[in-house]
């Protein structure tokens, strides 16, 4: 019974993954200077951290902690590579278990909890973060953490050394590490998890009466999410050398959410990249017209978000999700239920 | 003795912005539950407004504190008629409204620094001088904005229980479909909740533009207001009155006390430990009860 | 012999509010117990204490020898109790057969690891449940929609695979909540039918149901509750003469067994 689109997208589901598999190894190539790679690799980042986002979406929450763990990552990273001389490449485990730890802590908390319940203490979180980060100096206080090196050489056998120095080898470190974090996520969204996942998402009251405890699951995702954040967070700190505690705050949350929810949810992984890079690229483009700029980049938001309700992707593309046949009238559908979180709803324990 | 009935007073003014900023906040929250991050600006608006008013204009400070709670009402009209209505009778529209919120934020807040440039102003204070009471000395200015706010509180609770309007509001706030089967206009109500929401963050600008000054930055304390309401319990007038209260104390005594720095990092530590025991806030109902 | 299930004392108080009082009921293994009485009698909450969705005020509940009273509700549901809500609520952009996959979470072996790497074990597996899902919905007579999403379904379609679903589970007592509610006659039959061949299978039912004539030639017990506490059990022809039975419906619409 599958239509028609159905089946021309399976065909061509294989080659175009391989295209933009070149097209991203190539990119650095193909840009003309180094400006671009920059950019290239703040929407690569971009992508991945609204990935976690839409993961944690899919499960049922809607967290305000994405900047609080991508931070933790960076700072982690980077006070041990700063303050004990420790390789970047031994940091990144660290920094990724501490994450987890305390993604683990509070996840504990406020896991059990949906709608309000969650995101108010997830925001705080996200607003505690940078504060400490800020007020203490041993984490740098306000003028942040300073001179974090970059990621240093590796030798490989036969006497090739590759360094991280140049704006390519960054992105290609980038690249690297989200393709694991996607490639984790492909295969979690794939198995039994993924959809389970998907059903917490859209009823945990439902999976429960078939012996789904939601508080786990939420929890792994939860603490999924955090840890491929905080990777990027790692990243980001031996990339930008002098990291500020106020990047990590929940400001930075909304924009990794309209990043998600404009490329459209219900592409856990390539809608992020599309939101990511037309939000990053759109000032570039209007770069022209100077003031106007983000007056004309919030208005597109909010057409975007008003009219496409499944986000570019979902409009583009409706038959690759499954889509209502039978007429929903167009005010009735909205971005985030394609994964099914719904008004944030009063706030229940989910005992 | 007299430094903590000073703070105290201190605290009452400076908490009165956070208790309009987070009773508006609240019903824009309560009644169309929409998470309004573009609230700030709106205390900008009526800041500036006043500002015009008062100084280039040369009339009544309260005249101009009039025109600021007028103007940000009305744009909130305009913008909940022009963005929000759509999205309000939509699935999964509190994301929706959040990302709405930030496109309008970037929006509002570029045309801000357009019009109103980078530069703080100040309004020399109304009330000059100084009233001894009860051996403490507290400008004149606090006590008239106190006494002010004072008076508007109460008119803002005589119209959510008295009048029919704030009953229907606060029916709406409650049960959405009930409502309307009782022939409430949801959409209308709505249309108020936002327009009177950012009316009081106007307001707020407005009274308190003698005191803190003037500038776009201001905007800024969107999120922390978030925090106000959830600490004094959403949907529940009181609970945001009481909210507001608590952390303009807090400051207060907290900036005096301990430092700017340390303070916030305490403060958000006491607020996570009381929504720990009472996740609905001071005053917010039991958790299956929130309208919200 | 022991009931599979048996509640003692059960109470539930919603501040001043008693919805159940002191409800003392038990359910045989293989029988098909109806649970009635007028609206707002009490049965949905004791549906939700007995599913572990809502805390008892008082009493016991225990099934197949367990004591449950304080079991959440995904615990009660792992040691075999299953439930079919009152209104449709469903895995929504899920397909049918998606939705039915997850009713075997508490069967379904593979560990992580194995789920992650598509190990030859994790496919194998998931090809047998996807089978043993494509049956559950064949027996519902949903086999022809398997790819589409509930919310394009039909409301009887849509109570179908609750049903389906919540026999993946494998359960040993299923909870009906009007079961047939909202259904034409003939889904009605149908969904009656299904039921006796779900008892068939094995499986105890617990309905509650207002669709009287149902309720008749459906069950083999009936337990009335009204204002939360019962007032009567019993056979079907038996209770509908009960004169407190009859003061309890009286003006709330007939109550013949026609």
């Amino acid at each position: 019974m599958r239509s028609l689109s159905d089946k021309l997208a399976r065909r061509w589901k294989w080659p175009a993954i391989a295209a933009a598999a070149v097209v991203l190894i190539a990119l650095p190539q193909l840009l003309a200077n180094a400006y671009y790679v920059q950019l290239s690799i703040l929407i690569l980042l971009n992508a991945v951290l609204a990935m976690t986002f839409v993961l944690l979406l899919r499960a049922g929450m809607i967290s305000l902690s994405v900047a609080g763990f991508w931070g933790i990552g960076a700072y982690a990273s980077g006070l041990l590579t700063v303050k004990t001389g420790m390789s970047f490449w031994l940091s990144v485990p660290l920094a990724l278990l501490v994450t987890a730890g305390v993604a683990l802590a509070l996840g504990s908390l406020i896991c059990r909890y949906s709608g309000l319940g969650f995101i108010i203490p997830s925001l705080l979180f996200g607003l505690i973060v940078p504060l400490v980060f800020g007020t203490f100096s041993w984490f740098g206080g306000y003028v942040g953490l300073l001179g974090v090196f970059p990621a240093d050489s590796i030798s490989l056998p036969g006497g090739l050394t590759i360094d991280f120095i140049a704006p390519e080898s960054q992105y290609y470190l980038l690249l690297a590490l989200a393709a694991i974090s996607v490639v984790v996520l492909l295969a979690f969204y794939a198995a039994w998890t993924g959809r389970t996942w998907r059903a917490i998402g859209y009823s945990s009251k439902l999976a429960e009466s078939v012996g789904v405890n939601p508080f786990r699951y939420r929890l792994g995702a939860f603490v999924l999410g955090a840890v491929i954040a905080a990777l990027m967070g790692a990243f980001f700190a031996q990339y930008q050398s002098n990291i500020l505690p106020d990047t990590y705050g929940p400001m930075k949350t909304i924009t990794v959410q309209v990043f998600a929810i404009l490329g459209g949810v219900g592409f856990p992984v390539v809608g992020p990249f599309v939101g990511a890079a037309l939000l990053t690229l759109m000032p570039e483009v209007l770069r022209s017209t100077g003031n106007w700029e983000p007056i004309i980049t919030g208005a597109v938001i909010i057409l975007i978000v008003m009219f496409l309700p499944h986000g570019i992707l979902g409009s583009v593309l409706p038959r690759l999700r499954r889509r209502d046949r039978h007429k929903v009238s167009p005010s009735a559908e909205s971005a985030a239920g394609d994964v099914g979180v719904e008004n944030a709803p009063p706030s229940e324990a989910a005992s | 003795m007299h430094t903590t009935l000073q703070l105290m007073v201190d605290g009452l003014a400076m908490g009165m912005v956070y208790v309009f900023m987070a009773s508006g906040f609240n019903l824009i929250m309560s009644v169309p539950r929409i998470l309004f991050i573009a609230f700030g600006q709106f205390y900008v608006l009526g800041a500036f407004i006043t500002w015009y008013v008062t100084i280039p204009g040369e009339q009544n400070f309260f005249l101009g504190v009039l025109a600021g709670t007028v103007a940000a009402g009305l744009l909130g009209a305009l913008v909940y008629v022009a963005v929000f209505r759509k999205i309000q009778f939509s699935e999964s529209q509190f994301l929706t409204n959040i990302i709405a919120g930030f496109g309008l934020m970037m929006i509002l807040g570029q045309v801000a620094l357009m019009l109103f440039g980078t530069e703080t102003r100040g309004i020399p204070s109304r009330f000059p001088g100084i009233i001894h009471l009860a051996g403490i000395s507290v400008s004149r200015d606090k006590v008239v904005v106190i006494v002010i706010s004072v008076l508007i509180i109460v008119l803002l609770h005589v119209f959510l229980q008295k009048t029919r309007m704030g009953r229907a509001m606060r029916a709406v706030s409650f049960n959405m479909d009930v409502a309307s089967l009782m022939g409430v206009d949801s959409d209308r109500m709505f249309l108020l909740a936002v327009a009177v929401g950012c009316g009081l963050a106007g307001l707020a600008g407005g009274l308190m533009a003698p005191i803190f000054a003037v500038s776009t930055a201001a905007a800024q304390g969107g999120l922390l207001v978030l925090l106000v309401v959830m600490l004094g319990g959403v949907g529940s007038m009181f609970g945001a009155i009481l909210g507001g209260l608590v952390f303009g104390m807090a400051l207060s005594y907290g900036q005096y006390y301990i430092g700017s720095g340390q303070a916030q990092i305490a403060f958000f530590a006491v607020i996570a430990v009381v929504l720990l025991f009472r996740p609905g806030g001071i005053l917010g109902k039991a958790q299956d009860e929130i309208p919200v | 012999m022991t009931a599979l299930l048996e509640t003692t004392g059960l109470t539930r108080r919603f501040g001043g509010v008693v919805a159940v009082n002191d409800l003392d009921m038990s359910v045989e293994s293989g029988e098909i117990l109806g649970l009635i009485g007028p609206n707002g009698a009490g049965k949905s909450t004791a549906f939700s204490m007995i599913s572990g969705y809502l805390q008892p005020s008082a009493g016991r509940i225990s099934f197949d020898g367990r004591d449950i009273t304080r079991s959440r509700a995904y615990q009660v549901a792992r040691l075999g109790i299953g439930r079919v809500f009152q209104h449709s609520v469903s895995f929504r952009r899920m397909s049918a057969l998606d939705n039915v996959l997850i009713g075997f979470h508490r069967h379904h072996q593979t560990g992580l690891l194995g789920s992650l790497l598509r190990s030859g074990k994790a496919r194998r597996e998931e090809a047998a449940l996807r089978g043993e899902a494509l049956g559950l919905l064949d027996f519902m007579g949903l086999a022809a929609v398997k790819d589409e999403i509930p919310l394009n379904l039909p409301h009887g379609h849509q109570r179908g695979l609750s049903v389906a679903l919540a026999l993946a589970a494998r359960p040993k007592l299923l909870l009906l909540d009007e079961p047939v509610t909202g259904m034409n006659p003939s889904e009605s039959a149908l969904m009656t039918e299904h039921i006796r061949r779900i008892r068939d299978m094995g499986v105890t039912i617990v309905i509650v149901e207002h669709d009287m004539k149902v309720v008749m030639n459906l069950c083999d017990r009936l337990v009335v509750l009204d204002y939360g506490a019962k007032i009567c059990e019993g056979p079907p022809d038996k209770v509908c003469v009960d004169p407190l039975v009859c003061e309890a419906y009286l003006g709330k619409g007939t109550f013949d067994a026609a």
